[in-house]
C-alpha cells in the first residue's frame, strides 16, 4: 500500500510559539457586555444618582443626610444587630456541626448534611413564612400552647426575636456549607501525626483543625454577615416596626418616589456589604499566613 | 522490643513497616459528640418548617389546632390553581435566564479557564460582584440606568442573567480548567478529532456533571428569586415568589402553607439532587 | 510552488482525508528529523528545547532520557504538534511538519496519565480515531480486534474504564493509540505509572509490542535502565540540550561527556592521569587499565562501575562511607584520598567505618569519557 504523504507549503519555521488551545479572546465578549451594561452601567447610576441634588447639582448633601438622620441610623443599627448576632449564633452552632458532618461520615451525618442544604434555595420570603407559620399569631406554637394551656404565648413573628430567628435560619446553611468545604480539605493526616504526638482531642482541635479553619470561618462570617445585611425577602415578610436598611430603600423607592434617597442609601448598603465580604475575607486569609 | 498493650498478640512494629491510620475521628471524640448534638439541632431547626407547613396545608380551620375542623386537600387544590400561570411564568423565565447563561457563560468560562490574558482577573473579580451587592441594589441600578426596559420585562430577566451569571461561571470555569480534561482534549487531536469534534466527543461528555449542577441552580435560583424580581416584574406577569409574598401578607395561613407546599415541591427536590451532584451554592435572602 | 500556500495546504488536507477515509492509507511507519529544533515556554527566558538535532529512522524506537525538566517531554509535544516550536524545524518522513495541526500529522500519542475517555468503555476509546476518521464500521470493528489482539487485551473489550488496573490502562491507551496505525507513537513515561514490581515484566511486553507493530516510536523516560532495555537509539537530554545520541552500546562503552557516563551509564566519573601505554593512576597506589586510545594524553576521565574495583589486600585503603544491600552482593561506597567517591562490589564483612584495601579489578578495561 502507498503511503501518502501530507505536502503541505514549506513554511517558515520562527514566529512566536503559538499556544495550540485555540481560546481566541472574543469568547469573552458577551460575558463584557453583560458585566459593562448589566452590572457597572447601572451602579454607576446609581451612585451618580445619589450625588445629584434636587436642582440636578452635585451634592453629597443626600449623603449627609442619611449618616445624621436618627430614623436611617436606627435602621442601620437594627440591621447590624440583627447581622452580627444572627452570624454569631449561626457560627456557635455551625462549626462543631459543620466539623461533626463532614468528619463522621455516617448515614445519620450524611443525611443531615444533604438536609441542611434544602434551605439554601428558599428565598427569604419563604423562610420569613415559616417564622409566622412557626410563631405567628396563629402560628404552630401559640396554638399548640393553647391547646395546652388555654392561652397563646410565643407569638413572637413579628418581634425582633422572630426577625433574628428568620436571619438564623438563613445563615445557618451558608456557613455550614463554607466551613465543611474546609474541615473536607483539612489534612486528615496532619490531624493524625498532632494525635500520635500526644496530643489529646480537645488540643488536636485547638491547635490544628480551627487554626486551618479560620480563612472559612472568616469568610463564612463575612457571607452571612453580608447576606444578612442584604435581605429583603425576610425583613418584608416579617417586619412590623423594625425597620432595616433594605425596607428602607424599598419605601423611599415604591411609597415615596425618592429614587435618588434609594439610590443613597443602595449604594451605601452596597459599600458595606462588598466592604465586609472583601474585607473579613482577605483578614481571614492574612491571619493564615 | 516493645509490645503493643492493647494488642500483645501484634507483631512489633519494625523499621519499614507500613501502618494504615484511621481516616475517620473516634466517635466518642468530645468535639463530635458536641458537633453531633448541634448538627441534631440545627437540621431540627431547618427541617422541622417543613413537615408543619404541610400540616396547616391540610387542615380545615387551623385556627384551632391541628387537623381542627378535619383533614382536607382543597386549601392544596386551591393553592395550586392560584400560583398554576405563576410557576409556568416563572419556569419560562428560569429556562429562558438558562439558555442566556449557558450562551454567555460557556463561552466565557471557557476562556477565563484556559488562556491568560491582561484583565483576566479583573473580568473574573468583577463577575462575581453581583453576589457581593444586595439584591435591591442591583434592582435599583437596572430600573435607573434602563427606565424604559421595565415594561417588556426584559428588565426582569437582565436582573436574573445578572443575579445566576456568576454561578453558573464559578460552576463550569473550574471544570474547564481541569489538567485532566485539556490532556483528554488534546490525545482527541492526535487522533483526528477537529475541534468541533472534541468539543461534543470528548469536553461536553466529560463536563456534564457540572452542567447538570449549574443547570440545576441557575434553574432553582431563578424560580426563588425574590429580592431583585420584586422590583422589576410587571403586573401582567407575576412570578411565582412575588405571588407567594403576596400571600403571606394578605392570605389566610392555611392558603398561605398551601402555595407554599407547591413552591417546596419543585424546589426540595432539586435541592437535593443539586447536593447530590456536589454542587450548593449560595443565593440571597 | 505555483499554488498559493492556502491551496496546497488545503489540497494536502483533503487528501490527508481521502487518505484517512480508505482506513489505513497512511500506515508507513515515517523517519523524523530534527533541525536545531528550540522551544521556549511563553513568560520563560530559558529554552526548555535548545537547538536539538538527530535522526531518528523509520521503524525504531528511540528512548529520549534526562533528568526532570530536561525537556524531553516537552519534545514529545512538539512532535505531537500540541506546541509550536520557536525554531529550528521538524521533519516527518521528510517533509516539514513544523506547524502542522495535531489532527494531521496522524500520530499516536500516549501520555502519562494515560489519558482514558472515561465517559467511553475500552472499546470506545480504541476506536475512538477510527470515528474521528470516518472509517466504516465493519472495518473499525475489525481493526479494533486486531489492536486488542495485538496489545494481548482481547479480553479487556466493553470493559469500562474505571475497572481497569494501571497495566491496563496502559495497554489500553497505547491500542487506542495504535488502532489508526500512525505514522508514529509517541510515549511519555509509559512504565512510570506503574507498580515497579510490575514494570520489569511490563517493559519487555512493552518493548516486543512496539517492534510487532513496526511502527516508528519515541518514547520519553527518566529511567536509563528502561532506555537502554528498550530502545535501538537513545537521546540523552539535559536542560533542553542533547548530550549525546546512540545506540544503548555506543552511549555505554563510548559516553560523551561525564553527564552521560553517570546518568546513563552507572557509572562514577573519576580524574585520573595516564601514565603510558593505557595505564591510567586514579589515586595514589590505585591503577587501572583504560579502554581507549590514549597516546599523547595526560589527564583522562574515566566512567567507574561497580564492577571494576575489587576488594583486594594488596590493594590502597579505602573507608567505607555507606552501603546498600543489592541480592548479590553489597555496594560499598567511599572516598578515596583524592576525595573522589567511588563504589564497588563487595562482601557483607565490609561495614561502614571500615577500612578496606581495594584495586582493579584483573583484565578490566575502564571506560573512558570521550570530553579529552
Amino acid at each position: 500500500m502507498t503511503a501518502l504523504r501530507a505536502r503541505p507549503a514549506a513554511s517558515p519555521s520562527t514566529g512566536p510559539a503559538k499556544r495550540r488551545t485555540g481560546a481566541p479572546l472574543p469568547l469573552a465578549l458577551p460575558l463584557l457586555v453583560v458585566v459593562a451594561g448589566l452590572l457597572v452601567w447601572p451602579m454607576g447610576t446609581l451612585a451618580i444618582r445619589s450625588f445629584v441634588g434636587d436642582d440636578g447639582g452635585f451634592t453629597i448633601q443626600r449623603y449627609a443626610d442619611v449618616l445624621t438622620s436618627a430614623r436611617y441610623l436606627r435602621s442601620f443599627a437594627v440591621t447590624s444587630v440583627l447581622a452580627v448576632i444572627s452570624t454569631l449564633l449561626a457560627l456557635l452552632l455551625c462549626i462543631p456541626a459543620a466539623v461533626y458532618l463532614e468528619r463522621a461520615g455516617t448515614r445519620f451525618a450524611r443525611t443531615v448534611a444533604v438536609a441542611m442544604t434544602i434551605p439554601l434555595s428558599l428565598p427569604g420570603i419563604v423562610i420569613g413564612f415559616f417564622v409566622i407559620l412557626v410563631f405567628g399569631t396563629t402560628g404552630v406554637v401559640p396554638v399548640a400552647i393553647q391547646q395546652m394551656t388555654g392561652s397563646r404565648a410565643l407569638q413572637i413573628a413579628y418581634t425582633f426575636s422572630g426577625l433574628l430567628l428568620g436571619y438564623l435560619y438563613f445563615n445557618i446553611p451558608r456557613v455550614v456549607l463554607v466551613i465543611r468545604g474546609a474541615v473536607a480539605g483539612t489534612s486528615v493526616e496532619a490531624i493524625d501525626a498532632a494525635r500520635t504526638l500526644g496530643a489529646s482531642p480537645l488540643r488536636v482541635y485547638w491547635s490544628v483543625v480551627l487554626p486551618s479553619l479560620r480563612p472559612a470561618i472568616a469568610s463564612a462570617t463575612a457571607l452571612s454577615l453580608a447576606t444578612a445585611f442584604g435581605a429583603f425577602g425576610t425583613a418584608a415578610t416579617l417586619s412590623r416596626g423594625y425597620r432595616v436598611v433594605p425596607l428602607d430603600i424599598a419605601a423611599a423607592f415604591t411609597e415615596r418616589f425618592q429614587p435618588e434617597l434609594a439610590a443613597t442609601l443602595s449604594l451605601l448598603l452596597a459599600i458595606v456589604t462588598t466592604t465586609v465580604l472583601v474585607g473579613i475575607g482577605r483578614l481571614g486569609e492574612g491571619k493564615h499566613r | 522490643m516493645s509490645t503493643n498493650i492493647l494488642e500483645p498478640d501484634a507483631t512489633p512494629l519494625e523499621q519499614g513497616d507500613v501502618v494504615a491510620v484511621a481516616a475517620t475521628a473516634a466517635p466518642n471524640d468530645p468535639i463530635l459528640r458536641i458537633g453531633r448534638w448541634l448538627a441534631a439541632v440545627t437540621a431540627l431547626i431547618c427541617l422541622a418548617p417543613i413537615p408543619l407547613v404541610l400540616a396547616v396545608a391540610t387542615t380545615r380551620v387551623w385556627q384551632q389546632g391541628f387537623w381542627a375542623g378535619g383533614f382536607t386537600l382543597e386549601w392544596l387544590a386551591n393553592g395550586w390553581q392560584r400560583i398554576a400561570p405563576n410557576f409556568a411564568f416563572s419556569l419560562r423565565i428560569a429556562v429562558l435566564v438558562l439558555i442566556i447563561d449557558l450562551l454567555i457563560g460557556l463561552p466565557a468560562a471557557w476562556l477565563i479557564a484556559r488562556r491568560r490574558f491582561p484583565g483576566r482577573r479583573a473580568l473574573q473579580a468583577l463577575s462575581t460582584v453581583p453576589i457581593a451587592i444586595p439584591g435591591i441594589a442591583l434592582a435599583l441600578g437596572l430600573i435607573l440606568a434602563y427606565p424604559t426596559w421595565k415594561a417588556g420585562g426584559w428588565l426582569l430577566i437582565a436582573g436574573h442573567v445578572l443575579y445566576t451569571l456568576p454561578f453558573m461561571l464559578g460552576a463550569l470555569t473550574p471544570t474547564l480548567g481541569r489538567r485532566d480534561l485539556i490532556e483528554l482534549e488534546a490525545v482527541a487531536a492526535t487522533l483526528g478529532a477537529s475541534f468541533p469534534a472534541r468539543l461534543l466527543t470528548v469536553t461536553l461528555p466529560q463536563i456534564r456533571t457540572s452542567l447538570l449542577a449549574a443547570t440545576i441552580m441557575v434553574v432553582t435560583l431563578s424560580l426563588g428569586e425574590f429580592n431583585v424580581s420584586f422590583f422589576l416584574y410587571t403586573v401582567m406577569d407575576t412570578p411565582l415568589p412575588v405571588e407567594l409574598y403576596s400571600g403571606y401578607i394578605t392570605m389566610r395561613l392555611e392558603v398561605a402553607a398551601a402555595t407554599t407546599v407547591w413552591f417546596l415541591a419543585l424546589v426540595v427536590p432539586a435541592a437535593i439532587a443539586l447536593e447530590r451532584l456536589g454542587g450548593a451554592k449560595v443565593g440571597q435572602a | 510552488m505555483s499554488m498559493s500556500r492556502t491551496e496546497a495546504t488545503s489540497s494536502s488536507r483533503a487528501a490527508q482525508r481521502r487518505a484517512d477515509r480508505r482506513g489505513q492509507a497512511d500506515g508507513e511507519a515515517a523517519s523524523i528529523e530534527f533541525r536545531d529544533l528550540t522551544f521556549t515556554y511563553p513568560g520563560t527566558t530559558t529554552p526548555a528545547v535548545n537547538g536539538i538535532s538527530f535522526d531518528v529512522s523509520a521503524s525504531s524506537v528511540v528512548a529520549l532520557v534526562g533528568p526532570s525538566g530536561c525537556g524531553k517531554s516537552t519534545m514529545l509535544r512538539l512532535v505531537a504538534g500540541l506546541l509550536d516550536p520557536t525554531g529550528g524545524q521538524l521533519l516527518i518522513d521528510g517533509n516539514d511538519a513544523t506547524h502542522i495541526r495535531p489532527e494531521h500529522r496522524h500520530i499516536g500519542w500516549v501520555p502519562q496519565s494515560y489519558a482514558l475517555f472515561d465517559h467511553l468503555d475500552v472499546t470506545g476509546n480504541i476506536s475512538f480515531g477510527l470515528r474521528m476518521r470516518k472509517v466504516p464500521a465493519d472495518q473499525r470493528a475489525e481493526r479494533v480486534r486486531e489492536v486488542l489482539e495485538l496489545c494481548r487485551i482481547t479480553e479487556l473489550a466493553g470493559r469500562s474504564v474505571g475497572d481497569l488496573s494501571g497495566g491496563q490502562r496502559q495497554r489500553v491507551a497505547i491500542a487506542r493509540a495504535l488502532a489508526t496505525k500512525p505514522r508514529l507513537l509517541l510515549l511519555d513515561e509509559p512504565l512510570a505509572a506503574l507498580d515497579p514490581q510490575l514494570r520489569r515484566t511490563l517493559r519487555s511486553e512493552l518493548a516486543r509490542l512496539l517492534r510487532a507493530s513496526g511502527v516508528t516510536s519515541l518514547l520519553v523516560t527518566h529511567d536509563q535502565t528502561e532506555a537502554l532495555a528498550m530502545a535501538d537509539r537513545v537521546a540523552v537530554l539535559q536542560r533542553g540540550t542533547l548530550e549525546q545520541f546512540g545506540s544503548p552500546e555506543q552511549l555505554w562503552n563510548t559516553p560523551a561527556n561525564p553527564f552521560v557516563a553517570e546518568f546513563v551509564g552507572s557509572a562514577t566519573v573519576v580524574e585520573g592521569t595516564h601514565l603510558g601505554n593505557g595505564v591510567v593512576q586514579v589515586a595514589p597506589g590505585l591503577e587501572v587499565l583504560a579502554d581507549g586510545q590514549l597516546e599523547g594524553v595526560r589527564r583522562v576521565q574515566l566512567a567507574l562501575r561497580n564492577t571494576d574495583l575489587i576488594v583486594d589486600p594488596d590493594g590502597v585503603p579505602f573507608e567505607v562511607q555507606s552501603r546498600e544491600f543489592i541480592g548479590e552482593s553489597w555496594l560499598a561506597t567511599g572516598e578515596l584520598e583524592t576525595g573522589a567517591f567511588v563504589t564497588l562490589a563487595t562482601d557483607a564483612t565490609a561495614r561502614p567505618g571500615d577500612t578496606v584495601k581495594i584495586a582493579a579489578r584483573p583484565g578490566v578495561q575502564v571506560t573512558v569519557v570521550e570530553s579529552e
